[in-house]
């Protein structure tokens, strides 16, 4: 996917520009005063820059509490961010619809497939007596059909409570989806299906997603580009092939270097000693120079900035190393 | 190793499982097979609801009050498991063979101290429990500090360092056979990696036979040995693990690998289609049927055995017989 058309750089659909979003935990008087325990600020997403183009996916990769969720809900205004911010369509605001993990909770259990769908064509303008043709047409969509309108989530699978947490977003005609873990709750066999499902949706409305996921097989499948986000921060962000071949992160190649590949060996592994420290006091300089085995000085003094990589348009590294 | 005859450490035959439920009786292991020798790992490999972490649970005593074996024979190490009295099979378990669950901050009790619960599980099976001895365990298993970490709640551990805790206590009584059940399912890949290299070193060292149950082919490709495929409470194939990823020859192996992306541009995903079979159901035929591409007429109605082609097993009665790649055409597979 280019990047520019006629010469000129393209607006982004989407773009953060130095996004922050901290989360305050104040514990009760009664931990206060006898465990002394203090206000705690989780730095969840700690300045980040990223965009989304039109009929692109961008997969977002990282480790269970890297931030990668928080800031797929701010971008589309689940949380206000804390610092920074959103532009939509080259607007400052947030925008777009979500998918979310887990079709179980993220569907009312009282209300019928009809209701679901209803409250967002409601919020979308469609007639009363238009929503009924509408939602039918959703539901075909997504692969499910006209008589599934008067039954509960309780009375699908898993993989088809997805489907209708799908149409439920595909409802307001977005531009753009974030797509949180949309696979990880279902059975393999099931995952593959859906997976196919948002491609043929990009292919046919060239709507864009954010695709936030820990399963870097997944992100390889589906997305465009790439950004990999360690402890708040993006590490690295390029087009696909180029990320995944010629990682320049230290953390992603450490990522790429552990993921269980079928039928191929696992060789040249590079180890990563202990684990994510807290987002509550994170190192200061490069997040990750506590686990790096390449850390120098400067490392822990100076945030590293970004470095498009020579001879590989797109593909930027927040590290000293390439500086 | 090198011995010539690697002795078998668990055997199981003509497993039968049925769990009750408010919907009736789920029969969810349906007559599985198994044989681990020594020093082996094998992959248990489906998707939920497939049998596999029933089975292992029969293997422990596990069961939960509501499921219950119906038939089939559990041996460990030679010892009949169900033979075995209460008392008998608590010291079978931890000294023959331990289990590693999936989620070690619910295995593991949040209100005591890792060192007391070590002890605990080394003094419950008569084994000196000094604390040179805990701290040597902790230390097998690769934990930094381990006198810091005897004296800390398990919450204050990560999810990796929890699960090498849940190793260390599973290694204590040099257990001849571990049953790890999805044992890096919660955890992040990079520590996965590191709790499945701990857990290969573990088998290559000690000659400890393994049991893993995964849904991910991945890890199994990459852990295992041999690898066994469930569906629907049966075993449809098994074998060498690359022999199987690389020439599956069931058609569910088949299409569970067409399932996952290979980090190749441009290779389309083919899902199976519709949803993974209901075990409350009882099946005439093939359990696969309504989903399977390479389906015939009497699938739905033949018994399928599992037959041995070589060093395989597979339980499709096309298998042998039919040119085995056409698909039925005309078949409108729908989406679920």
């Amino acid at each position: 996917m280019s990047l520019k058309s006629n010469g000129q750089p393209r607006v982004p659909l989407v773009q953060t520009v130095g996004l922050k979003r901290y989360f305050h935990s104040k514990p009760g008087i009664l931990a206060r005063a006898l465990a002394g325990e203090k206000e705690r600020t989780v730095k969840a997403v700690d300045g980040v820059d990223l965009f989304v183009h039109e009929g692109e996916t961008l997969g977002l990769v990282g480790e269970s509490g890297c931030g990668k969720s928080t800031l797929g809900r701010v971008i589309v205004g689940l949380y206000p961010p804390t610092a920074g911010e959103v532009f939509y369509e080259g607007r400052p605001g947030t925008g777009g619809q979500m998918i979310f993990q887990n079709p179980y909770a993220s569907l009312n259990p009282r209300h019928t497939v009809r209701q679901i769908l209803g409250v967002a064509l409601e919020k979308r303008g469609v007639p009363l007596e238009n929503r009924e043709e509408e939602s039918i047409r959703l539901l075909e969509r997504v692969g499910l059909a006209a008589h599934h309108l008067d039954q509960y989530p309780r009375q699908f699978s898993g993989g088809q409570r997805q489907r209708i947490g799908i149409a439920r977003a595909l409802a307001m005609r977005p531009r753009f989806i974030v797509a949180d873990e949309p696979v990880s709750a279902l059975d393999v066999s099931v995952q593959a299906q859906i997976l196919n499902l948002l491609e043929g949706l990009q292919e046919e409305t060239g709507v864009s997603f954010l695709l936030i996921s820990h399963d870097l097989g997944v992100v390889h499948h589906m997305s465009h580009r790439v950004a990999v986000m360690y402890l708040g921060r993006i590490a690295e962000t390029g087009p696909t092939e180029s990320l995944f071949e010629n990682p320049a992160h230290p953390y992603t190649r450490a990522l790429l270097s552990a993921i269980p590949r079928l039928g191929k060996t696992r060789s040249g592994r590079i180890r990563l000693e202990g684990s994510v420290p807290s987002a509550v006091d994170p190192p200061p300089g490069c997040r990750f120079q506590t686990r790096c085995r390449h850390r120098k000085d400067i490392c822990a003094a100076v945030d590293p900035p970004a470095v498009e990589l020579r001879g590989d348009p797109g593909h930027v590294v927040w590290c000293h190393l390439h500086t | 190793m090198v011995r010539a005859h690697k002795e078998e450490v668990l055997s199981v035959e003509g497993l039968e499982v049925v769990y009750k439920t408010e919907r009736g009786p789920v029969r969810a292991v349906r007559g599985v097979d198994l044989s681990v020798r020594e020093g082996e790992i094998l992959g248990l490999v489906g998707e939920s609801g497939c049998g596999k972490s029933a089975t292992l649970l029969s293997i422990m005593g596990l069961l939960p009050p509501t499921g219950r074996i119906v038939a089939g024979k559990i041996r460990v190490g030679g010892v009949d498991v169900m033979a075995l009295s209460k008392k008998e099979l608590r010291s079978l378990r931890g000294n023959t063979v331990a289990m590693v669950f999936q989620d070690p901050m619910s295995s593991l009790n949040p209100a005591h101290k890792i060192g007391a619960q070590m002890r605990e599980a080394l003094e419950v099976h008569g084994q000196p429990y000094s604390k040179d001895i805990l701290v040597r365990l902790l230390q097998e298993v690769g934990i930094p500090s381990p006198e810091t970490v005897l004296g800390y709640y398990p919450h204050q551990l990560s999810g990796g360092m929890q699960q090498r805790v849940m190793i260390a206590i599973a290694l204590s009584c040099r257990p001849r056979l571990i049953l790890a059940d999805e044992p890096t399912t919660a955890l992040d890949v990079t520590i996965e990696a590191q709790i499945l290299d701990l857990l290969r070193q573990i088998n290559r060292e000690r000659g400890t036979a393994i049991v893993l149950v995964t849904h991910n082919l991945a890890v199994a490709s990459q852990f295992c040995d041999r690898i066994a495929v469930m569906y629907a409470g049966q075993i449809v194939e098994e074998g060498n693990v690359n022999e199987v990823l690389s020439n599956p020859l069931h058609p569910y192996t088949q299409g569970l690998i067409g399932c996952i992306p290979r980090f190749q541009k441009g290779v389309p995903l083919t899902p199976i289609p519709g949803q993974v079979a209901d075990l409350s159901e009882d099946f005439v035929g093939c359990a696969f049927y309504p989903r399977c591409r390479k389906r015939d007429a009497s699938c739905a109605t033949s018994p399928q055995e599992l037959v041995h082609t070589g060093t395989r097993r597979v339980r499709c009665h096309r298998y042998g017989y039919v040119e085995y790649t056409e698909t039925v055409a005309g078949q409108d597979w729908g989406n679920e």
